[in-house]
């Protein structure tokens, strides 16, 4: 026994000896260890750096295991999986392992890893898991055998991945998360968890798609063996969401198939749509669409997706005021079609082909607003910074159904485009090809504001329709026998300082103008700056064209210039307000217009009519009494008849505007009688100073004027004050025209006067300072009379009708005065003398009138004035 | 009856014309009845005389003299008639016509043309 004991002491330091050396020497057997323990297992793990084991764990520098599942059902060729953990540790707790070692029993307990990083590659899938810090705790059933044996096994793993990445080429998935829990007794199956995924990116760019979740098991559909499940899918694409109630994974074709729901996007919030300054497109309403996509070998096959909009779904352009200007309607409309469907493409992403690791688009095509969308396939690669080409192929899209115009009134359209549109996306951006497209274009209660603006004046009212057959090729936009129509009461008026209208243009015609025949270059292509070719119509009764101009930009302005033949335009004009009458005639000419962006030049516009017509006007409610006012008394109608106008215009970028003008007639007819000018014309300038728009400037004045001449050389008119002063220079005007005018029947004349009467204006009044009247040449009066009035009168008045039988003047003077009122002076000189009477001697008469001249100006009647006069002997003789 | 009254007038208002016109013809190198002969005066519709486009202005000085004669004897009958004196010109213009040797220069209707043999 005692022999017993003391080998038994003499052993026990040398099992500790052991003991301890096989504590120390653990590093060095540690992997045989492994190797012996996982023999005829799938799977082999290799240890480096491996520390001395603690009571409650060992660390190690580097764990790699792999794992080969073999060839299955499910997949055709066995995959391989390595693991790679960094600077790890196991740990556990070393009293319930010594215990389980020396007490019989079980006992559970836990061991855990922990490291700085854990990657998991798998091939040929070729994808690689990497977690930071992760954390493993696998709880494990001790249980004690024979001696010191004991068998271990696990019943639970526990893996929280928290922020794991995996990556697949250019592709990386960011911010995973999965708890995975495998249990002994569920089978070792992964129960459904949420799987959460932060973002992809695809070559570190973030990818518009993210916020990923979904819920997953390990365990499979009996009747889909080969498929994994993810269910109550839910995505973020671009900033909302997307859903898809079942994701399903083939691992035998290796092939995802879902249907992707997008449910109720308001359109404001699409990175194109929304608000911000200076967008000028923007959404109201939602879309929803269904995208059923198949994701097999990296590639994405979109079949038969449907984008509709809600009911009042519509994109909107914006005005420079950000009112609604056109909107497109996207949302369902009886009789009209789904926005876009059967929308099919397939996506190959991150293609293996090393020359190639972009996305390549094919077989994108869809129903898009009844017609046909197709569009070549093109391939992308953002880094290799290659021009992608694609052609869009548009067939019956009746895109014009659905717009809208939105103004006074809401203007509709019609047409369907078809075409091809070849599209370059490079360095230099988006640049389209040789685009072809063509469609018939009609549209319909479109005010006509919108093309003349709105708030001002002018202003347009009323709508137009119209057809417009456009094709658009080689980089001209032909318009092919168009047609315009105004409906009934399209015009644009015209407003006087008052704010009433006076005149306005009829516009409400059918058609207004047709055969609109035009060639544009739209400047797009880059090639060639935007152009009128050639632009043709025929507009009320007449022709329109303009010649051609190409669009640059210069100091000089960019010109264009209207040629107008035969058009009706003066028929079309009605007058308003105290103003009355109608005209007739066709106008032909050219426009020279000069377009800058601080306004408009005309330069030498000829326009000319061979019409004409009335214009009356009824003076208002009297301000003034009747005698003081000139043109019109009050209530009464004067009639202006012209003939054949013609105008020389021209207008420079301020608003200087001078017109020449020359009319066949001007008539003016009033009850109490009529003036006529023959062949007026003149130079009229408006707007010559800014600061003083209200005066306008007549000049180089000539009209024929009862018989003669009438000129007027300079006179500014003030607007607002009425104000002008000048001086009426007369000449030729017969003696006998003025007292045929006059109405008389007892004085005849010869020869011919010339005068200068300054003449002052002020609101409706007229006067004249110091005005002459002398005869150009010698001539004859006579003052007939019946021998009756002869022997009637007395002794003076007898020789006064003498000498006035055929009294032949060598001078005739007078001079004419009159105020404000009316009140006038005329004093006559006549020199000379009556080869009849007394001998011819000479003779000189005085005449002197003083009346209401304004009066008389009004009645045109000065003769029986004139008679009265002589009959009241204010005719003096002398000598 | 006022017609005939005017008629026997006119006639005896032409007379004194014709006397007017031998009276003024010492005045000017030509008489009436040469310059109408020369077609350098011709007699118009309105009872005046003229001279013809393109002819020479020599009759001018003759053509302005007889007119204001003229002018002051038709203003007197229409004076007594109480007719203007264009009415009173163009009657007259009637009878002066017939009395008008072939070939001289008229103007009716403003044409000029030569009275027809």
């Amino acid at each position: 026994m005692k022999w017993t004991k003391r080998i038994l002491l003499l052993l026990l330091p040398g099992i500790l000896m052991m003991l301890l050396a096989a504590w120390i020497s653990f590093p060095w057997y540690a992997q045989s260890l492994l190797d012996r323990a996982l023999q005829d297992k799938p799977f082999r793990v290799q240890v480096s750096g491996t520390g001395i084991p603690g009571f409650s764990g060992v660390g190690f520098r580097k764990l790699t295991a792999s794992f080969t599942s073999p060839a299955d059902r499910c997949s055709a060729t066995p995959s391989t999986y390595r693991l790679s953990i960094d600077h790890g540790r196991f740990s556990w707790n070393g009293a319930e392992f010594f215990r389980a070692m020396l007490f019989p029993g079980n006992l559970q307990t836990t061991l855990g890893l922990d490291a700085d990083s854990l990657q998991l590659k798998a091939d040929p899938a070729n994808f690689l898991f990497m977690d930071g810090r992760p954390r493993l705790v696998m709880r494990l059933n001790l249980t004690h055998k024979k001696g010191f044996r004991m068998e271990m096994h696990p019943s639970t793993v526990a893996y929280s991945v928290a922020d794991a990445t995996v990556s697949r080429e250019k592709l990386r998935l960011e911010g995973l998360c999965y708890r995975v829990f495998l249990a002994a007794k569920n089978g070792w199956q992964q129960p459904v968890d949420t799987l959460a995924i932060a973002k992809l990116l695809r070559d570190g760019h973030p990818a518009p798609l993210g916020n990923f979740r979904a819920l997953f098991g390990s365990k499979r559909d009996p009747l889909k063996p080969c498929t994994l499940i993810l269910s109550d899918c839910s995505v973020d694409l671009f900033s909302w969401n997307a859903m898809a109630e079942r994701i399903e994974y083939d691992l035998k074709d290796q092939k995802t198939s879902f249907t992707l729901s997008l449910a109720e996007i308001p359109l404001a919030e699409l990175p194109w749509f929304r608000p911000a300054a200076g967008n000028p497109v923007t959404g109201s309403g939602k879309i929803r669409g269904s995208v059923p996509i198949e994701f097999r070998d990296s590639t994405v096959m979109v079949r038969n997706a449907v984008v509709s909009g809600e009911t009042g779904a519509r994109v909107i352009y914006l005005d420079k005021k950000n009112n609604p200007w056109f909107s497109l309607d996207i949302g369902p409309e009886k009789n009209k079609d789904a926005a876009i469907e059967k929308i099919n493409a397939s996506f190959t992403l991150n293609s293996k082909r090393q020359n190639f690791p972009g996305i390549a688009v094919s077989g994108l095509s869809a129903q898009c607003f009844g017609g046909q969308l197709r569009i070549s396939p093109f391939s992308f690669e953002p880094e290799q910074k290659t021009t992608v080409q694609l052609t869009v192929d548009v067939r019956n899209i009746r895109l014009l159904d659905r717009l809208k115009y939105h103004g006074e009134c809401e203007g509709t359209f019609g047409g369907t485009l078809s075409g091809s549109i070849p599209l370059a996306y490079g360095k230099n951006g988006l640049t389209p090809g040789n685009i072809r497209i063509a469609s018939t274009a009609s549209f319909s209660n479109m005010p006509l504001s919108a093309l003349a603006g709105r708030e001002k004046t002018p202003l347009a009212s009323g709508t137009m329709h119209g057809r417009l057959p456009l094709e658009y090729r080689d980089g001209l936009l032909l318009v092919q026998n168009g047609s315009i129509s105004g409906a009934k009461g399209t015009n644009i008026s015209f407003f006087d300082t008052k704010k009433q209208r006076w005149l306005s243009f009829d516009l409400g015609v059918s058609p207004l103008a047709h055969t609109i025949n035009a060639s544009f270059t739209s400047g797009i292509s880059g090639s060639r700056p935007p152009a009128i070719k050639s632009f043709s119509a025929s507009t009320l009764g007449g022709t329109m064209q303009i010649a051609p101009v190409v669009f640059r930009n210069g100091t000089g302005g960019i010109p264009l210039t209207i040629r107008l033949k035969n058009i009706k335009a003066l028929d079309r004009v009605r007058l308003h307000g105290d103003f009355r009458g109608s005209m007739k005639g066709a106008v032909s000419g050219s426009l020279p217009l000069l377009f800058r962006p601080n306004g408009f030049a005309i330069k030498n516009a000829s326009l000319k009519s061979g019409g004409g017509g009335t214009v009356s006007v009824t003076s208002p409610a009297p301000e003034k009494a009747a005698s003081g006012r000139l043109f019109v008394t009050s209530g009464n109608t004067a009639d202006y008849t012209f003939l054949e106008p013609d105008l020389q215009l021209n207008r420079d970028y301020t608003g200087k505007t001078v017109i020449d003008f020359s009319l066949r007639e001007l008539r003016r007819k009033t009850p109490e009688g009529l003036i006529e000018l023959a062949a007026p014309k003149g130079k009229l300038s408006l707007w010559q100073n800014r600061a003083y728009p209200e005066k306008m400037t007549l000049s180089d004045f000539s009209a024929g004027f009862f018989g003669g001449t009438a000129v007027i050389e300079h006179v500014d008119y003030d607007l607002a004050g009425n104000k002008a002063e000048t001086v009426l220079q007369l000449s030729n005007i017969p003696l006998q025209k003025l007292l045929d005018l006059q109405g008389t029947r007892k004085i005849y004349a010869t020869g011919t006067i010339k005068g200068s009467i300054p003449v002052k204006m002020e609101k409706e009044t007229l006067e004249i300072v110091d005005g002459a009247m002398n005869a150009e040449s010698s001539g004859q009066i006579i003052y007939a009379t019946t021998p009756e009035e002869r022997a009637a009168a007395n002794q003076g008045l007898r020789t006064t009708y003498e000498a006035l039988s055929n009294f032949l003047y060598a001078r005739m003077n007078s001079s004419v005065s009159m105020a404000p009122d009316g009140r006038s002076v005329i004093t006559i000189r006549l020199q000379g003398n009556n080869p009849d009477f007394q001998a011819g001697r000479p003779v000189e008469l005085n005449l002197t009138l003083e009346q209401n001249l304004l009066d008389l100006m009004r009645s045109i009647s000065i003769s029986s004035n004139v008679e009265q006069i002589i009959s009241e002997k204010v005719l003096q003789q002398q000598k | 009856m006022t017609g005939t009254i005017i008629k026997s007038m006119a006639l005896k208002a032409l007379a004194a014309l014709m006397l007017l016109g031998c009276f003024a013809a010492p005045a000017f190198a030509l008489d009436l009845e040469t310059a109408r002969a020369k077609g350098l005066a011709g007699e118009v519709d309105n009872g005046l005389l003229a001279v013809p486009p393109g002819a020479a202005p020599d009759a001018q000085g003759i053509v302005n003299a007889i007119n204001n004669q003229r002018r002051a004897e038709y203003a007197k009958i229409a004076a007594r008639n109480n007719l203007s004196l264009d009415v009173v010109g163009s009657m007259m213009f009637e009878k002066i016509y017939t009395r008008l040797p072939a070939g001289t220069w008229v103007q009716v209707k403003g044409q000029w043309k030569k009275k027809a043999g």
